[in-house]
């Protein structure tokens, strides 16, 4: 026998699918943004200056520019222990003839190269300015011949993250209001389809937030039901791209992520009691004959 | 115990709109306590809009009522409720939910008007029920059911909540004439328990057959028959 249909049937499913599309949506942006977050701040972890040093320099000398460097508040630190590196003129002739593949202390006869000191630069100065203000507070040091450091790097770092920042968080925005405007619809029409029932209860003088309530307590049930949805498909999404691609384990944060997906849930709920609240606002406003 | 001789209804120079349209101008009339009122007047006159401005589903503009202690006329949106629980309404277009019993559909009603208590609820349904003669129907569905005994089931809808007045618009429209006969004799049995009734018609029959006060709707004025 098949099931009878009760009066003012509701969409459910309709509405519980277009939820999770929207919530997927929404938070896959979000999950591209923390990603790339993490890249950005992996590159600027790793953004070194090098100090090179006059070849006259003395060892006490260099001793005193260390110190003096160490102290510099833009140094990284590592477990309280500043992250600067010595590296003498061998090693970096032995680094640049493995790079090259060319002996040139052969032809020259002796090594031209500098000692220096290998520099990791705190990430919040990762812009060209701070740095290039790094660079002039450390050239005023005795015994500094040069600083180096990969210019217009950080710039263009940050000019393309600020770009796909935009990019997504436009998407993710026109997609929220795009999915807002359509759950509207479709709680409207499901609650047009219970005119009947909202009229019958008007009638025998159920208050608003009588009438209200088992609506509500449906829109943020099925927000819930969205939200878990998307939640298990997101994370789903997550385990086949770790798998399948390389290296991006590493970008991973899990306790923002769950920030992210626990965020999705607040959402879904929210965007089902807050769209049935303002359709269902609207109805009981109507006269009555105006639901038909 | 004090008993209050205040009308149910009372309407002073008020105005019956339908959207922009104004429909009944300067309507002044009272409807006492336990009086049984006919509503006459050509399809069109303004009866049913008169009726819907009494349980405030049209806004009263101009004018003043006062409807089961509530004045229309100052009567806030969130107060509506609280007057039509204290008026049964009985209309064709409000039907019965085909998809319950008779006895879900009153429950339905009582649950929505604040009570909690199931007990109550069905010592309530079985009182109502008697009082329009259907004490056995309980738990048959609105399809199961003849024309006449689906309006007596509205009828005691109507009734639950013990009402002040009871508002009939066309209340035998569907009814073959010996039916509506009967419903008129349910009617009149509320009424003689002390009910208010106005009850618009086209059926000239029932003025004969049960005579009452008579207010008729005709060029946009409502006089006395």
């Amino acid at each position: 026998m098949p099931k009878k249909k009760k009066i003012g049937s509701y969409p459910n499913v309709m509405i519980v699918v277009s939820l999770t599309a929207a919530l997927f949506l929404i938070g896959f942006c979000g999950m591209l943004v923390i990603q790339s977050k993490k890249l950005v701040s992996i590159i600027r972890q790793n953004i070194e200056v090098r100090i090179f040093l006059e070849k006259t320099l003395s060892d006490p000398g260099r001793d005193s520019v260390l110190q003096i460097v160490q102290q510099k508040a833009f140094v990284q630190t590592n477990g309280g222990t500043p992250a600067v590196t010595f590296v003498s003129k061998e090693e970096a002739a032995k680094e640049f003839m493995e790079g090259t593949k060319e002996d040139f202390t052969a032809f020259l006869g002796e090594n031209p190269l500098r000692d220096s000191y290998q520099v990791k630069i705190q990430e919040d100065y990762f812009e060209e300015a701070k740095l290039k203000l790094i660079k002039a507070d450390l050239e005023t040091i005795n015994g500094v011949y040069e600083v180096v450091y990969q210019e217009d790097l950080a710039d263009s770092i940050n000019r393309n993250i600020t770009k796909l920042y935009i990019v997504l968080s436009s998407f993710a925005l026109v997609m929220l209001i795009i999915i807002v405007l359509l759950i509207n619809n479709t709680i409207k029409l499901a609650i047009y389809s219970q005119r009947f029932l909202i009229r019958s209860m008007q009638l025998v003088g159920a208050t608003n937030g009588f009438i209200q309530q088992p609506f509500l307590l449906r829109g943020a049930t099925q927000g819930l039901v969205g939200g878990i949805m998307a939640i298990i498909l997101l994370v789903v999404l997550q385990q086949v791209a770790i798998r399948n691609i390389e290296g991006l384990s590493m970008l991973q944060e899990y306790d923002k992520l769950a920030f992210l997906l626990a965020s999705l849930l607040l959402l879904g709920v929210a965007i089902g009691i807050v769209s049935t609240y303002q359709s269902l606002a609207r109805y009981l406003k109507m006269a009555l004959d105006d639901l038909y | 115990m004090e008993f209050s001789t205040e009308p149910v209804v009372t309407l002073e120079r008020a105005d019956i709109y339908q959207g922009q349209k104004l429909v009944l101008a300067d309507v002044h009339f009272e409807v006492n306590k336990g009086e049984f009122v006919f509503l006459i007047g050509r399809t069109g006159s303004g009866k049913s809009s008169l009726l819907k401005t009494l349980y405030a589903d049209l806004w009263l503009q101009t004018g003043s009522a006062k409807v089961a202690g509530y004045e229309l006329h100052k009567i806030k949106r969130s107060d509506v409720p609280y007057l039509r629980r204290k008026i049964g309404i009985v209309f064709q277009d409000f039907q019965l939910l085909t998809d319950r019993s008779v006895e879900d559909n009153l429950t339905f009603v009582l649950r929505a008007t604040g009570w909690k208590n199931s007990a109550d609820i069905k010592k309530r349904i079985s009182e109502v029920l008697m009082q329009v003669g259907l004490g056995t129907s309980q738990k048959k569905l609105p399809h199961q059911l003849s024309g006449g005994e689906q309006q007596r089931v509205v009828i005691a809808r109507a009734m639950l909540n013990e009402p002040n007045i009871l508002l009939a618009d066309e209340p035998t429209g569907n009814l073959d004439p010996e039916v509506g006969d009967q419903i008129m004799q349910v009617f009149q049995t509320i009424n003689n328990a002390g009910t208010a009734i106005l009850m618009a018609t086209h059926n000239y029959d029932f003025l004969k057959n049960f005579p009452a006060r008579i207010l008729k709707c005709e060029n946009g004025e409502v006089k006395e028959a």
